[in-house]
Formats: C-alpha cells, structure tokens, sequence
C-alpha cells in the first residue's frame, strides 16, 4: 500500500474545515461583491468544532454520541474566551 | 429579481469541464453548480436567491452556529471534490456577488494574476501536518534524566523551608522551558527534513489542548504545498520520523490550496 493510500482518507477535524473555510482562500474586497463582515469562530457553537468529520459525503453518516458532545461542550467552553 | 452568484473558486478552462460539475446542488441545495467561462479561466458558482443571500442575511445567517457548520462544509466539500480533478483557486466562504457582470468585471482585473497563480498551483497538494507531544510523558523523562534538573533538585533539598519553595517554583520554570526547547526542536527539525519535498508552507494556528480534545499538546501544525510526484517522499518521510516515542502525528490530505491563495484576491 503507498502512504499516499495510507493517509489520504484520513477523518479532519471540522475545527480544519471552518478554520481553512472561513479565514482562508482568496478574499475579494471591493464594491463588486457583497461585503461580508469577517467571520468569527466565536460566534459558532463549540460543539461543533471538535467533531472529526470524514471528507466526501460520509459525514452524513457522522453521529457523535451525547456523552461526547457535552464533554466537548464543556471543554470548549473553558477554552473559548 | 435577479439572482446573486455564490462563488466558490476558479479553475483553467478545458473543453472536459462540463463534467465536473454535472448535477451538483449548490449552496442552497436547489439550484445547481455551473460554469462560467471567460476565456482562460472559469468561474465555478451557483446562483442563489437575493432574499437569501443578500448582505443582511447572510450577515444574519453567520451567527447561526449549525448554519455556519453545514454550509462551510458544503464549501469545503465542493473545492475539495473539484481541487481532486483540476487546479482550482479556492474562494473565501460567502463570495457573493450581485450579478454576473461584477464577477465578469472582477475576472477582468485578476486574470492575468489567477492565471499565473492556477500556473503555480498546478500539478500540486496541500497537504497539513500535526504533530502532537506527550507533555506529561516528557515532564517525567526531564524531571528523572535532565542533568541541570537533577542537580538543581538535590541542591533544593538542602535549602530551607521558605526558600525550597522559591526555588522548586524557578525549577518549574526551568522543566517547563526545557520541554518547550525539546518540542520546538523535534518540531523544526522534522519540518526541516520535509522543506525539500515542498514548493511551499504556511503555518496553522496551533490549537490548544481543548479545542484538539486530546490529552497531548500540539507542537506543529503547517500546511505544505507539495508537488504530485513528491507526495509519496513526503509521506514517507513523515512516516520514517514517527518511530520515536512521546509524539503524535496527524497527517490529512490532499486539501483545496487554501493556504497558499493569500492576498490574490485584492480589487484595487
């Protein structure tokens, strides 16, 4: 098997994709699109942050138990300030 | 009323292009992904409706947590399926311009920029590492191996009461700046040993320990931009560094180029 195989379908942390997402890519400033003011990761629900996600159309399939989830609401709680 | 375009990023013009976004939904899961082309390079967007998508909406929207998710994801999901077939040049979540002439107008700007740009991203990966570190492990390793620790320790013990406390407070610190000595080195030198495999890198925000949530704390997080034919080096070497204890690596891949599209959007 190449490493390639071996880590290619690796699960990311959705806490990747927001981050990559929301402050990353081409920003395009000026009068010709609409003006979105920047976006905060404060603002989301920490839950949501941490929950590994695996790429392509299997997230749909994605559950994080209860337990997990108030476990990380907790955490997250103490770290976002 | 007219619809608003949702961009999501630009790619090189190719006569195969239809395909790659045959019946895709857009964002807002009705109207489908499309293709604008303007010459060399296209436009791939959605259009979505105004009352939706205007400015304060969508400024509405953004405080929505689980919107935000599911949308971002959507965003995500969309370069990455595009960035595994073509060169693309990934877009901020929520471009969105007000018709088809503003993005044609801004096209006219930029191309010239994005074409060299879609040069240099072509035939590349960006691919992220993590490396996480067994803090706890490691304090115990300096406290029983490191000499100057050591040494330190015996000479505390002979101290008074009041003053004991002092020190064992200065010999924390010391523990402390010796272990973040041992995780920067383990860090630069693996990154080091990986700079030739790679056009480029960018740094990620090092995550703290709840946000990871993981018990181990997190001393690397870069993304790479690394040429096709030079993955599987890479890896390799990631793979090889990873015999020694104490350290945790995260390897995820091939994602959209988006460290590596900085500043390439800016109208002036």
């Amino acid at each position: 098997m190449s490493y390639r195989e071996q880590y290619e379908n690796n699960d990311v942390a959705l806490i990747d994709i927001l981050d990559a997402v929301l402050e990353k890519g081409v920003v395009i400033c000026g009068d010709l699109v609409i003006s979105i003011a920047g976006i905060d990761l404060v603002y989301l629900d920490v839950r949501i942050l941490i929950s590994a996600v695996e790429t392509l159309m299997q997230h749909k399939q994605e559950a994080v138990s209860s337990d997990r989830m108030d476990q990380e609401k907790e955490a997250m709680s103490r770290v976002i300030r | 009323m007219s619809d608003l375009l949702y961009l999501y990023g630009i790619i090189q013009s190719q006569p195969s292009d239809s395909e790659l976004i045959a019946d895709q939904k857009g964002i807002d899961e009705r109207k489908n992904l499309k293709l604008i082309p303007f010459g060399s390079i296209s436009a791939v967007v959605c259009p979505v409706d105004r009352e939706e998508y205007g400015e304060e909406e969508v400024e509405e929207k953004l405080k929505q947590p689980e919107w935000v998710k599911e949308k971002a994801f959507h965003h995500h999901e969309t370069l990455l399926s595009l960035s595994g077939r073509t060169t693309l040049i990934p877009m901020k979540f929520c471009t969105l311009f007000k018709d088809e002439q503003n993005l044609e107008e801004l096209i006219g700007k930029k191309r010239s920029e994005w074409e060299s740009l879609l040069n240099r991203l072509a035939g590349k990966e960006e691919w992220n590492l993590k490396i996480y570190s067994h803090t706890a492990k490691m304090r115990e390793d300096v406290e029983s191996w490191n000499e100057t620790v050591r040494l330190k320790k015996r000479e505390i013990e002979g101290m008074s009461k009041g003053k004991q406390y002092i020190y064992r407070k200065k010999l924390e610190k010391t523990i402390d700046d010796e272990i973040l000595r041992h995780q920067n080195h383990f860090a630069s030198t693996l990154h080091e040993s990986l700079l030739p495999f790679a056009q480029d890198n960018a740094d990620k925000k090092i995550w703290q320990k709840d946000v990871t949530g993981r018990n181990e704390e997190m001393c690397l997080n870069k993304a790479y931009l690394i040429d096709t034919n030079q993955v599987e080096d890479f890896l390799a070497t990631v793979d090889r560094s990873q015999t020694e204890d104490g350290w945790t690596f995260e390897v995820t891949g091939p994602w959209p180029a988006y460290h590596f599209v900085d500043k390439a959007g800016v109208v002036r």
